[in-house]
């Protein structure tokens, strides 16, 4: 079965995470285990500003993290990017993103359809 | 711990369990080769012993867990949208499961599913594509309701 590229490119990841307002937000505690909380999102032409959503703060200044965005219409139309760097102030200082839409992939096609 | 803090917390792990029957929406957070966190969307079905999680195994997902196995998951009722509180999060040991692991079934069905996403099924080999995937297993010991700020006032 052939394998498709299912990233998003560059603009559309830019897109896709200026338009979230909510994300997941993972790091390490201070025993190196990862830990995760509910982050409100805001873009900002070049990066993101988080809130806490919840009563757990974001962590300390300099962080390293990871912010996951993902939409999930239905399992062939699930879109996320991870969004991973470091927290200065509210902002993520963005280090390299991963991305996947599985939108991509093309429909199979039916018999009928030939 | 008074009364009505002991209360309270009773409160907010019943909520927690609820959340986590009712949803199947997770967020699975996992320590790299680098050290570092990366977090992934995953579908997670809840069972008595523990969340159950289907992946590649040679996914980078099930290859964190098998290197570090501890773990956190962040388990949300919503659907579609972007993921909002309430929520849950789930802290433990991933454990993997031999090749022939199963869940058991529910006993509560969940109220989200993921179209296109069918309940596991014991015995479905969707769930193993002849090993190629295999299920992990977070025990839920250690379990915290996170609610909205303004839903705490």
């Amino acid at each position: 079965m052939p394998r498709h590229d299912v990233r998003m490119t560059p603009a559309e990841v830019d897109a896709f995470v200026q338009d979230e307002e909510a994300g997941v937000l993972a790091h390490l505690d201070e025993h190196g285990d990862p830990t995760a909380i509910l982050v409100g999102s805001r873009g900002l032409g070049t990066g993101v500003a988080l809130t806490a959503a919840t009563a757990r703060p974001l962590p300390p200044d300099g962080t390293q993290v990871c912010v996951a965005y993902e939409r999930e219409p239905s399992y062939s139309g699930v879109r996320a990017a991870l969004v991973l760097g470091r927290l200065a102030g509210d902002h993520v200082v963005v280090d390299r993103t991963i991305s996947f839409d599985f939108g991509k992939i093309p429909a199979p096609v039916r018999e009928d359809d030939n | 711990m008074t009364g009505a803090a002991s209360r309270t917390a009773r409160e907010a792990q019943d909520r927690a369990h609820a959340i986590l029957q009712a949803g199947t929406r997770g967020f699975l957070a996992t320590r790299t080769a680098a050290g570092a966190a990366v977090v992934h969307p995953i579908s997670v079905f809840h069972r008595a012993d523990g969340l159950w999680m289907n992946t590649y195994l040679k996914s980078a997902k099930a290859r964190n867990m098998i290197r570090h196995p501890a773990v956190a998951v962040v388990v949300v009722e919503c659907g579609a949208g972007a993921p909002r509180p309430p929520g849950v999060l789930v802290r433990g040991r991933a454990e993997l499961l031999p090749e022939d692991a199963d869940p058991p079934p529910a006993t509560v069905e969940p109220a989200y599913l993921l179209p296109g996403v069918t309940a596991p099924v014991p015995g479905d080999p969707i769930w193993s594509l002849n090993g190629r995937r295999r299920w992990f297993r977070v025990p839920l010991t250690d379990v915290t309701l996170l609610e909205a700020t303004d839903a705490q006032a």
